[in-house]
């Protein structure tokens, strides 16, 4: 396995891959290991600050979320008004 | 069909198959074959990814669904793209950068190596008997329309989707899927459009959609809080929240798709495009459902749609209760084509329209007890459910729509379910030979060796996938069992993964002692409760971390207590 940004060849591809915790970036409970938001940070970090016209990460994925919002309300919009309920 | 049909059909099948190989030309050893030595564009990984999910029963049940029930089922897919969103931010990056090949490989350099075959296996069996149904569902359907025998069928769609899986490995697979969900989306387009060209003269849009408002089938959200109705806002939200969870972050045939791309980034984005892209393709395929239901206020429909069940009753001691039911429909119809046009003459010149609204209103039901009805006497005869709703949109097109277009609607079915199969064969592949052969049986050999064996894994499970496909029919509560184990071991497979990202303390122990106690805890809920089957998710993903993090907590407790 190769750490990404290390550039340590382990064995990859052979089945000689080292066991272990170090080989898992981030990998949450291993004693010394970084935690779970520390390696998502880096990974942001090392991903760089824009993504297409949006200016971060987190602008796009609010704009994903704001989009499921609207499909949401548009679906609520749209049952009112294409089954009216019949008159009286 | 005509000859145009037949050569626009397989004209696909040349191009397809000639792309994928020709894209896969530069694959390098077992990391081409599995992950396209990670080179792959994000917008063809999202296509694929789209492509994986959307099986052929995907276009023509889901449109069958909606002419029943209207859009109520697009609830299930609303959570998407808040799934997408964790997913992108939790998931993508562990398995990214880990560079594994399979998501169960990451669990053993996490936690075990039992962990790692546990979920493997899981994935395997639950799997290996899903492509089969993947494989026999269209088949069915399409060989009635066609007039194949079901075997055949089963056949040419095996024979192309192993041929070019197996050569070409993901970049294969990848490609095709990306021709596959672009003909889909065409296909989408051109129902759309012939549903629209095939109203009647002075019946237009607004009309249909207006009509379709009478029975409430753009009815698509349920705001009632009953669990134990798969289809309301709140089960969609959190179940399907889980559900998607569980799908793309821990099953191997979408992880696969996303460790194919250049950078993280790129998995990202392949994701993201998911969360744009698929409930508004959702919405538009079940708009062709309540479309088809408006089309047929105008043409009288068959009372069931599915060739091979009339003439299961028809042949059977109760065939004139059929009769009767047809019979009364015709008459029923018939009432109801004179009102909806009396109802648009008068809305058109303004009139007060409420009484005809009534009028159709109460046809529609009677309609629907009819077909309710005759879909009752085909389970009496058969022994069995019916699954008519399959066969309303192929009906349809095979009635309708023109030459040509036919044929590409055709291939289009045909590439909705090779799609989906050629992702499935590719991971349970990968499944196979990485965390099992080169784990345990051959830690050491050669790149090239992998290959081979991973070409001759794809093979395995091709044929598997046929086989259970040819005995599908017979293994009716065999594929229930299996796809009931399935739903049991998604969320908690899901817990596994998520103990994995946020328990610090968890271990190999605690993780397996979970699973187990996930998937009991799903199990004794779906024996003892009525709640709809997208809970189980959510069910066995939190029973796995309580239950995991206390074993493990348990276990570093001990560990640390002097002698």
């Amino acid at each position: 396995m190769r750490p990404e940004g290390e550039g340590v060849d382990r064995g990859e591809g052979t089945g000689q891959e080292a066991p272990g915790p170090e080989r898992l970036p981030g990998g949450g409970g291993q004693p010394g290991s970084r935690g779970v938001w520390a390696a998502i940070r880096e990974a942001d970090r090392q991903e760089g600050e824009t993504v297409g016209p949006f200016r971060s990460w987190t602008c796009l994925y609010g704009t994903v979320a704001v989009h499921g919002i609207l499909v949401i309300g548009l679906l609520m919009v749209l049952t009112k008004v294409l089954d009216p309920a019949p008159g009286p | 069909m005509t000859g145009l049909d037949w050569g626009l059909f397989l004209l696909y099948f040349v191009l397809v198959v000639s792309f994928a190989l020709y894209q896969s030309r530069k694959n390098v050893g077992v990391e081409g074959y599995f992950l396209g030595n990670r080179r792959l564009p994000w917008w063809a990984i999202g296509l694929s990814v789209m492509a994986t999910q959307a099986s052929a029963i995907t276009f023509i049940g889901t449109t069958g669904q909606a002419f029943d029930d209207g859009m109520e089922f697009i609830q299930f897919y609303l959570a998407l793209p808040f799934a997408m969103v964790v997913l992108c931010i939790v998931f993508v990056p562990f398995f990214y950068r880990a560079r594994v090949f399979t998501a169960y490989e990451y669990l053993e350099g996490r936690f075990d190596a039992k962990t790692r075959a546990l979920a493997g296996v899981l994935f395997l069996v639950s799997r290996g008997m899903g492509a089969g149904v993947i494989l026999y569902a269209p088949a069915i359907v399409l060989s009635v329309i066609l007039g194949w025998d079901e075997r055949l069928t089963i056949l040419v769609m095996a024979l192309v989707t192993v041929a070019y899986t197996m050569v070409g490995g993901i970049t294969a697979v990848i490609w095709t899927d990306v021709v596959q969900m672009l003909m889909v989306f065409g296909g989408i387009a051109v129902a759309l459009l012939a549903l629209f060209a095939n109203l009647p003269d002075g019946v237009g849009v607004g009309d249909a959609v207006y009509i379709g408002g009478i029975q409430e089938m753009w009815r698509s959200i349920d705001l009632s809080w009953d669990p134990t109705n798969t289809y309301t806002l709140w089960s969609g939200l959190l179940g399907g929240f889980f559900l998607f969870l569980a799908y793309f972050g821990t099953d191997q045939s979408q992880v696969q798709r996303y460790l194919t791309a250049t950078s993280l980034k790129d998995s990202r984005l392949s994701l993201i495009f998911n969360a744009f892209l698929k409930v508004p393709m959702q919405i538009l395929i079940l708009s062709i459902g309540v479309l088809l239901f408006v089309f047929y206020h105008f043409e009288r429909p068959p009372l069931v749609f599915s060739p091979a069940e009339v003439a299961a009753v028809e042949s059977s001691p109760r065939a004139a209760e059929l009769r009767v039911l047809q019979d009364e429909q015709e008459r029923v119809h018939a009432q109801r084509l004179v009102a909806t046009l009396q109802l648009l003459e008068e809305r058109h010149e303004g009139a007060d329209v409420e009484g005809w609204r009534a009028t159709i209103g109460s046809h529609d039901e009677r309609l629907r007890e009819l077909r309710s009805q005759a879909k009752g006497l085909v389970a009496d005869v058969r022994g069995k459910a019916s699954n008519d709703v399959n066969y309303v949109f192929p009906t349809y097109i095979i009635q309708y729509i023109p030459a040509g277009l036919l044929g590409i609607l055709i291939a289009v079915i045909f590439a909705a379910a090779m799609s989906s199969l050629d992702s499935e064969i590719t991971a349970l592949s990968s499944a196979t030979v990485m965390d099992f052969y080169r784990r345990w049986v051959r830690p050491e050999a050669t790149d090239a060796h992998y290959l081979r064996v991973s070409r001759l894994a794809t093979l395995f499970w091709g044929v598997f996938a046929f086989g259970v496909a040819l005995y599908a029919g017979q293994l009716g509560s065999l594929i229930e069992a299996v796809n009931q184990i399935g739903s049991f071991f998604y969320g908690s497979l899901l817990g596994v993964f998520l103990l994995a990202f946020f328990v610090r303390t968890a271990n190999g122990t605690g993780a397996t002692l979970g699973l187990l106690a996930g998937m009991g805890s799903v199990f004794l809920v779906s024996v003892t409760t009525e709640v709809s089957w997208l809970y189980y998710n959510v069910v066995g993903a939190v029973v796995v971390v309580a239950v995991g993090a206390a074993v493990s907590g348990m276990l570093r407790g001990r560990e640390r207590e002097p002698a």
